[in-house]
Formats: structure tokens, sequence, C-alpha cells
């Protein structure tokens, strides 16, 4: 979808037009539920999502301004409305379907280790660094569109980005 | 390394030409100096950049609750405030979305023959909501109060007798499916009303003898269960039948029909 598509889409989904409010969902279903999966707890992850499309749903009419910044501010908002902050249940991340497989060994493969590291990687370091490293690197927003999501200045990101950095390749290796 | 900028901006510079595609020997060529510090952060930033993504064939999921908390939101909008057009629209997204959800399984006639439990009974659900809500009509409402009770009571006998036991939540959710149509049916005044009274009377009876069925296999607890609810369809369809006959008044009514009605648990209420 590109910024012409968007527009014309959300024009349309602003009216709740149900093929506009659906294309909405089928395009940004699938990221917001990569956003919680790294940010929250995996097996929250399509919950949180459900969540956050049925506020758009309500609110969309009075949206104004970046969509995707204000789709992520309520991603965020409800993750910590649920208390589901990654810090907050230290205990393993793992959903039922990595453990399984992590039994068997014969099934482990690279997605899994992949997934795993990153998981634990980012579950040390602190909340606010977590955020940028989703937001910038997995999601692959820019800074200025995290500026607008969470309120921080260009200068204050680059700092957490290289305190995150640092942290995250303590945790890695 | 260029004094003029602080590491962290170096840092940032150096990741938007990896984003671009620029290779980490070359990024670091240009800041000598902090090639040793920026080189495992590049690294990371690469790692993180293949993270992969989180499957999302059960999707289903969160698409069911969306349309079932949109459903009972909207079920319980005040008209007032809310005019019957945004409803409508509310409904539409709602449909929109079991419409993916049903796509997106792949198993479109699922749903109707689900028991609690089965993934597709929370759109067997949620489709007897959306009917109840875009029915406009009382008479109708009432109809399908009288035909959720039933399917309520298959789904009962259908798990029991899958070895499920007694779903007593099912039970409590048939009586007061039941009890509804009653009251609503109570406030018609059309003509129709002597003759839904009859169907929700003949509904209790077939209930009851269901329930009997059940009771004879039950364990001692869930006889005594089923004992009072058999005890309340005998209740309701007593009362129905008597209702059904054109609104008897006290004044035309037989002496015997007096008596029934006196002694109707249910007039007692």
């Amino acid at each position: 979808m590109n910024e012409f598509d968007l527009d014309n889409v959300l024009e349309r989904a602003r009216t709740l037009d149900d093929e506009a409010m659906t294309e909405l969902y089928q395009f940004y279903y699938p990221k917001i539920v990569k956003f919680i999966y790294y940010r929250a707890r995996p097996n929250d992850a399509e919950d949180l999502a459900g969540e956050v499309f049925l506020k758009v749903i309500r609110s969309i009419k009075n949206q104004r301004g970046n969509f995707e910044a204000w789709l992520y501010r309520i991603a965020r908002n409800v993750i910590i409305d649920k208390g589901r902050y990654m810090n907050s249940r230290p205990e393993t991340e793992l959903n039922g379907e990595f453990a399984e497989q992590i039994e068997d060994t014969t099934r482990v493969h690279a997605s899994i280790d992949a997934k795993l590291d990153i998981h634990h990687a980012l579950s040390q370091v602190n909340d606010e660094q977590r955020e940028f490293l989703i937001f910038k690197f997995i999601q692959g927003l820019n800074n200025k569109e995290i500026a607008m999501i969470t309120d921080k200045s260009i200068g204050a990101l680059r700092a957490i980005q290289f305190r995150a950095l640092k942290a995250l390749n303590g945790a890695l290796s | 390394m260029n004094k003029a900028y602080s590491i962290e901006e170096i840092l940032d510079i150096a990741i938007d030409k990896l984003i671009d595609g620029a290779n980490i020997q070359v990024i670091l060529a240009d800041y000598p100096e902090a090639a040793e510090e920026l080189r495992p952060m590049l690294e990371s930033v690469v790692r993180l950049r293949q993270a992969p993504a989180p499957e999302t064939k059960s999707s289903i999921q969160p698409l069911i609750r969306i349309i079932a908390k949109m459903a009972n939101e909207t079920a319980f909008l005040n008209p007032r405030i809310v005019n019957f057009k945004s409803r409508e629209k509310v409904l539409r997204i709602a449909a929109s979305f079991a419409i993916i959800a049903v796509l997106s399984w792949g198993t479109v006639n699922a749903a109707t023959n689900t028991v609690p439990g089965d993934w597709f009974y929370p759109i067997k659900l949620l489709t007897e909501k959306v009917r109840f809500m875009l029915s406009i009509n009382r008479e109708k409402k009432v109809e399908l109060k009288i035909t959720y009770s039933t399917e309520r009571l298959k789904e009962l006998v259908s798990k029991y007798h899958s070895g499920g036991g007694l779903d007593r939540n099912l039970l409590r959710v048939m009586l007061d499916e039941a009890r509804a149509a009653l009251d609503d049916g109570q406030k018609l005044t059309t003509t129709t009303k002597p003759l839904l009274m009859k169907r929700i009377s003949n509904m209790s009876h077939l209930q009851s003898n269901e329930l009997k069925k059940l009771q004879q296999m039950a364990n001692p607890y869930d006889k005594k269960i089923l004992e009072k609810s058999i005890s309340r369809c005998g209740e309701l369809m007593q009362y129905c039948m008597m209702k059904s006959s054109n609104e008897p008044t006290d004044s035309n009514m037989s002496p015997k029909q007096q008596e029934m009605m006196q002694n109707c648990p249910m007039m007692k209420q």
C-alpha cells in the first residue's frame, strides 16, 4: 500500500467503510502482531492485536495526522493497559509451539533459534530501549516516525539507540 | 573520526547507510576511529532486522473477539445517541471481518454443527447475535430466542453423548433463552402471540423430555441439577400452554383453567 493508497483508504475508513476497514486490517494486522510479539509476550500478540483493531474501529473517525504513528500509539497503550510488559513477567517467553519444538531437537530450525535469541536479548534491555529497537529495526520505522509515536526528540532517540545497541550486544554475545 | 559528530550521531548515520544497503566494512571504513565500537552494534542491527515475523495463521481468534465485542457493543448502544445508520455500518464491518475470519480458516460450513470447545463455536454464537440484532421485528426476535434455546439443547445433548458431561452453562443459557422468549413474547400485542406461546410451550416440552433422558444416565449430582431444570421446563410449558389459548382473562377462564393458573409457579414470580 503506497502513500496515495493509504490516504484513500483512510479517507474511506474514517466513514467506517467496511471495505476500507478490511484493507487496513489486512495490511496492518501482521505488522501490529509482529510489534506486540517482540514487545510483549508472544502468546499475547494476537489477542492484543485484536484489541488494537477494536480501538481503531472505535476511534478512526476522529483520527488525523500520521496514521501509523497513531496506530502504534494505540498498540503501546494496549500493551501498557494489559500490564504485559516483558519486565513484569521475566519468566519464559516461549509459547507452546516453541517449547514443543525445542524439546524435539530434530525439529529445531534456524528461524526458531533466531526468534529465541532475539527474544532473549530484547528481554535483557530496559523497556525504553526495547521499544526503540523494535520500532526501528523490527518494524522498520525511521527516527522521525518513532519521535511522533514516543514524543521524544531525535537527539534523545539517538542516545537511546546508542545505549540500546550497546546493551543488546552484551545480551547477544 | 569527524569531531563535529558525537558517537550517537555517527552510529545513526552508519545505521542509515546500513539500512540503505551498504556493507558494514564499507561503512566502518568511513569511521576508522569508531570502527571497533560500531561493528558489534551494526551487526546487532543486521540480526534484529532479520527477526522472523510470527506466524499469524491463527488470526481467526482475535478476529472473533473483535467481531464479538463489536456485536456486543452495538447491541447496547443507546439508540438516542447512535442512529441506525452508524449501527449498521459497525455491523457491516463486523460482517466483513467475519468473512475474512471464515475465509482464513477455510472451513465455511463448519460453524453450524459445532459445540462449545470447537474453534468455530464462537462464530456460531456471533452469527446468532448478529442475526438477532439485525431483526427489527419483535415477533422475529421471539422466534429467534426459541430457535437459540432449542439449539442450546441440541448442543447440550450432543456434548453429553460425546463424553463431555453435563454442560451446566449450556443448560443455564438454554433456560434463560426460553425465559427471555416468554418475557418478550408476553409483550406482543399481535395476533401471532398465542401461536408463539404455543411454540414456546412445545419447545419446553421437548426440552423437558430430552433432559429426562439425560437424567437417566447422569450421576447423582447432575441428576439433581437436571431435576430442577426439568421442573423449570415444565412450569414454562404449563404457563405458555395456558397463555396460548387466546389470552383468557380470569373472568372468562374455565374453573379448571383458573386452578391451573393459580397452581403454576410461573404465575407466582
